[in-house]
């Protein structure tokens, strides 16, 4: 968080266009009181109310010429996006019209051009929204995948933030029934809240359990995923990377070596954003710049989302482990005499012929690009399927990729897990408050500051207290 | 006209509390209290002590109180709590023979040549000039330098019994004023809260053979220094359980229009923590077995307490009820139940001196401060007192960090937040319970008594007593032999790296295991200097280690601020701007407990703090 804001109300665009479009939305935020903007208004604005739209012009103060017809709507504090009084004024989307306006309010009054993010800065700061929830608008605003845009939606309104106010009320539970022990057992006896305690204890680790899980994906490859091709030099990685491209990118030889450094270009599969990168083949080699190019190979292959190994017939052997890969492609088929020693059904493993369109493969021969050449559309569409039921894969359990949030999860569960035994043995309620206390400043990070009167009041609500 | 450096109205636990403390600071000091009303007396509930509360009466007398050496001379009847789960958390509760506590602290303060009790109804403070006020009593005026008021319940006091409401802070009481009556123009912002209290049983009229009997437990270790630490001064009684019924509930469901609470009578805010057994009738519909404790208030006095049935419903209801609890079926009862109305006063108006921020020589203790509770009224009293002794002296104020002590946790509550109900000490308070601890009570509060600048046999005792435990603390980190006898006995393999790491082994009695090796030794040290340093070993990893990740924060939140500053400041939006004014924030924690408060002025002030 950046904290160099003041309280100033705010202007800017909120429409995103560099380029003229038929319509823009200007916000301004943190004003005191509408009529305030009264001089540039032709509408009287005493009369405006809050959530009506509309329709007037906006005119120069000084000369009392137009400057533009709009819709405006008025959002009155605290019922607005971020909590402050806010104006949405909607104009036509032409560059000089869109300046003109934030120019005259920008002059006219205390108002200053907003800061990148700022307005939900302020919805923030008012707890209109929680850390958690911008961290999902943020995806929302930036996904580039339709699973992502969820994601962000889910951590913004969703299940996401539903988890973690289930935590929050778990973890409420879990401080109460350690208050319950202490302060309250003439009320509510000794064996019922040791096993209030016990209960809350194994809800709790239940739900971080599940939000762990939930973390346990590599989420740089999710927010920014990778297929990397690799394989020997010469198996023919560039042809299937310009086959996958449908263009010729990679300069594409006989002679092994001739990918030095990893290429790297967009695809969008099923409005997916996926880097395709071709990189160096693998091999001992005395030239310094392939020597980095392969560095930066290995590099890519760990940190890559979908591992795709092109490797020749005759290196596909037994020593072979086509299971560390995501998929394999064996090539040069058409040259193998004896491919009918190859057992077909390894299930991430596909054959072809990579050049020429010779001899027994499962999915149809396949050479450098040619627009007249035989490309089988058929395997373009079966190795995009196989990335994508990956991708979709890892949304089953709605995956956490906020880094701040999954440091703070994984820090949690490594404590629950390590103490958990210590935690349902142990009776000595100091030391189990002393736990309670961590878990709970570890939880502080994810859903705030829990009061003592807030679990008072739980307790209160849920339980007949008092002699 | 009488003049005195302080005086004190109200003659409850905190105004007795106040009157001792100031005392021994060698001020001529007057405790003005209603006539007809008993000194320290304890209209409600017959016990001291308490979850939370023991730590409280402890830390009261580490700080030089009355309260825990008149609760030991009066106990009739003793109890660990909390004895299961640990030596962190066990809390002392005494039952106390109420005529006995109320005797001995008034037989305490006729003894002291410092102070004169005006037995008086005040009928107006005014204040004349800086540390100048003339008190107004019924039959008299007095001049003074400071004034604590310790009213409790008595300001514009009503009671309830049914329908029949009456003026009174007590039952067949009188009371004071409301505070614009006794202050004239006062613009002190008030709450209205409510207490209520359970009749008075016949002892005579119950069957004891259908109750399950508690008897005193002989373990239990006194709350004064001075004490033998298990020695009891009196006869020993015993307090008896009774359940209501089926029955008992739906006599009192029965008559919900006839309840002050419910009919619309009562509008002050009662404790959560404290229902009435009206409220539990109509907030748990479906719970009638609820627990009585029949509690006697004395040794000669003819009452029990039922506790858990405080009521203010009609006469006839509440004999009805009671005799349909098994055991109470030809109960008599000698005082009705009532509940009592009566302003207590915001306490954010308070500094944490408790003084009043626009007359800082007048200060407030007690249940008018909108606590509940005998411990923390004194406890209050204690500070108030102490607190205008030092500010008469020109000294820097007594003011206890909630990291160590319950009373400062319950200070900084109340003078940080409106309360919205009674305000009651849990532990669940405290942030720091392996820590806040009765056993080391002398060792956390010795520091804040000593700063008093006292000489007393308190104060000799306490230099002593921290002596003691660096003493054997440093034997025992030190120290790795043990006789062969010892090791049969506690099952001890060779291999360890010293007595204070045995200590650590869980499954370890340490109290009865250090006694015994220092007896091995031929070592003699003070039981409750023994007892403490083997439950500070126990538990030292953790206290460290929880010390070590708060400390950061702990600096942060004990650094001062400037409220002024933050006022002026236009980074800090108006409402919170508002907020702080109104508190008046000294340190970072206080800022960070103003209720309302938002992240970015947390931040935005931690980010200039130095």
């Amino acid at each position: 968080m950046k904290f160099l804001y003041d309280t100033k109300p705010i202007i800017a665009l909120s429409s995103s266009t560099l380029s003229n479009s038929a319509i823009a939305v200007i916000r301004i935020s943190g004003f005191v009181e509408l009529p305030s903007f009264q001089k540039v208004f032709k509408k009287n604005l005493t009369l405006v109310k809050p959530r009506h739209a509309y329709f007037t012009e906006i005119i120069d103060a000084d000369s009392t010429s137009m400057v533009d017809e709009v819709t405006f709507v008025y959002f009155a504090a605290p019922a607005s996006y971020n909590g402050e009084n806010i104006l949405e004024i909607s104009c036509h989307g032409n560059q000089i019209i869109i300046q003109n306006i934030i120019n005259l309010f920008i002059n006219n009054f205390d108002i200053r051009l907003a800061f990148a993010g700022e307005f939900t800065y302020r919805a923030m700061v008012n707890n209109k929204l929680s850390l958690t929830q911008v961290e999902g608008l943020d995806l929302l605003l930036n996904a580039n995948s339709p699973q992502i845009l969820q994601a962000g939606q889910s951590s913004f309104k969703g299940k996401l933030h539903e988890s973690f106010l289930e935590l929050h009320n778990l973890l409420i539970q879990l401080k109460s029934s350690i208050d319950i022990a202490l302060d309250f057992s003439e009320d509510i006896g000794d064996d019922l809240s040791r096993q209030i305690f016990l209960d809350s204890f194994t809800n709790f680790f239940h739900a971080s359990e599940l939000l762990f899980e939930r973390t346990r994906n590599n989420n740089s490859a999710l927010l920014n995923p990778s297929i990397v091709l690799s394989g020997q030099p010469n198996a023919g990685k560039s042809t299937l990377f310009n086959y996958l491209l449908t263009q010729e990118r990679s300069i594409v030889s006989n002679i092994p070596g001739t990918t030095r450094d990893y290429v790297s270009e967009s695809i969008s599969i099923e409005q997916v954003l996926f880097r395709l990168i071709d990189t160096a083949g693998l091999r001992e080699t005395t030239d310094k710049i392939e020597q980095v190019g392969i560095e930066h190979t290995k590099k890519q292959l760990s940190d890559s989302f979908f591992s795709l190994k092109v490797i020749h017939y005759c290196e596909f052997t037994n020593t072979f482990d086509p299971s560390k890969y995501d998929l394999v492609i064996v090539t040069n088929m058409d040259k193998c005499l004896c491919s009918s020693s190859f057992s077909f059904d390894i299930p991430n493993v596909l054959y072809l012929n990579l050049c020429g369109p010779m001899g027994p493969v499962l999915y149809g021969p396949m050479g450098p690009v040619d627009e007249s050449g035989p490309i089988g559309p058929s395997l373009k569409t079966e190795i995009y399927k196989i990335i994508l039921d990956k991708y979709k894969s890892y949304f089953i359990n709605e995956p956490i990729i906020i880094d701040r949030q999954r440091f703070v999860i994984a820090s949690l569960y490594n404590y629950l897990d390590e103490f958990k035994d210590d935690i349902t043995i142990c009776d000595d309620h100091g030391i189990l408050s002393h736990h309670i206390n961590k878990i709970s400043l570890l939880c502080e990070e994810l859903i705030g500051i829990i009061t003592p009167d807030e679990i008072l009041s739980s307790i209160f609500t849920n339980f007949c207290i008092g002699k | 006209m009488n003049s005195f450096d302080i005086a004190i109205i109200g003659g409850g636990h905190a105004g007795v509390e106040a009157a001792w403390i100031a005392q021994s600071f060698g001020f001529r000091v007057t405790l003005i209290t209603m006539p007809n009303v008993s000194i320290a007396s304890t209209p409600c509930n017959p016990s001291i002590g308490g979850v939370g509360k023991g730590q409280v009466v402890r830390e009261i007398d580490a700080l030089g109180g009355l309260m825990g050496r008149v609760a030991d001379y009066s106990a009739i009847q003793c109890r660990i709590l909390n004895e299961t789960k640990g030596p962190a958390v066990q809390s002392t509760r005494y039952q106390i023979d109420k005529d006995i506590y109320s005797d001995h602290v008034t037989k305490l303060l006729s003894e002291l040549k410092n102070l004169d009790i005006i037995y008086d109804k005040v009928i107006r403070v005014v204040l004349n000039d800086e540390d100048n006020f003339t008190v107004d009593c019924e039959t008299q005026s007095i001049s003074c330098k400071k004034v604590i008021l310790t009213a409790g319940t008595f300001l514009d006091g009503f009671t309830h019994v049914g329908d029949d409401k009456s003026k009174g802070g007590r039952l067949s009481c009188d009371r004071s004023g409301a505070l614009d009556e006794l202050f004239e123009k006062s613009e002190l912002k008030t709450l209205r809260f409510k207490t209520g209290t359970p009749a008075r049983l016949d002892a005579k009229t119950i069957d004891y053979s259908k109750l399950k009997e508690q008897g005193s437990d002989s373990r239990t270790q006194n709350f004064h220094f001075d004490h033998e630490t298990k020695h009891r001064f009196q006869r020993q009684v015993s307090c008896f359980m009774a359940y209501t019924n089926e029955e008992t509930l739906s006599i009192i469901r029965a008559n919900k229009e006839r309840s002050p609470l419910f009919n619309g009578q009562i509008c002050g805010v009662g404790p959560r923590y404290c229902p009435s057994i009206e409220d539990k009738a109509f907030r748990y519909p479906d719970r009638n077995i609820h627990h009585v404790f029949v509690e006697p208030e004395g040794l000669n006095l003819p009452t029990m307490y039922p506790n858990g049935l405080s009521t203010s419903l009609p006469l006839d209801i509440q004999n009805a009820f009671l005799r349909s609890i098994d055991g109470l079926a030809e109960v008599e009862i000698i005082l009705p139940g009532y509940a009592v109305e009566y302003d207590v006063i915001e306490t954010t108006q308070l500094d944490i001196t408790l003084a009043l921020k626009i007359m800082p020589s007048l200060y407030f203790a007690g249940q008018i401060n909108g606590t509940s509770g005998y411990e923390e009224a004194a406890a209050q009293g204690l500070i108030a007192g102490a607190n205008a002794c030092l500010s008469l002296l020109s000294l820097e104020p007594l003011v206890l960090d909630r990291g160590d002590s319950y009373i400062g946790v319950m200070i900084e509550d109340l003078v940080t937040n409106v309360r919205d109900e009674p305000y009651r000490l849990f532990t669940a308070r405290s942030e720091n319970r392996l820590y806040i601890r009765e056993d080391n009570t002398i060792e956390r509060i010795a520091p804040y008594r000593s700063s008093l600048n006292l000489n007393y046999q308190i104060d000799q005792y306490q230099q002593e007593y921290i002596k003691e435990v660096k003493l054997l603390s440093d034997i025992l980190e030190k120290c790795s032999f043990i006789s062969s006898d010892m090791a049969k006995i506690y099952k001890i393999e060779d291999s360890f790296h010293s007595i204070a790491e045995l200590l650590k082994n869980p499954k370890l009695d340490i109290v009865g295991f250090l006694e015994n090796y220092l007896i091995d030794n031929g070592l003699k040290f003070d039981f409750r200097v023994l007892q403490n340093v083997a439950i500070n070993l126990k538990y030292k990893g953790y206290i460290t280690r929880s010390q070590r990740e708060h400390s950061k924060q702990k600096k942060l939140l004990s650094k001062p601020i400037i409220w002024q500053d933050l006022c002026e400041s236009t980074n800090i939006s108006f409402e919170c701007r508002q907020r702080i004014e109104a508190i008046q924030p000294s340190t970072f924690s206080q800022l960070r407990n103003i209720k309302g408060i938002r992240p970015a002025t947390l931040a935005y002030v931690a980010g200039r703090i130095k």
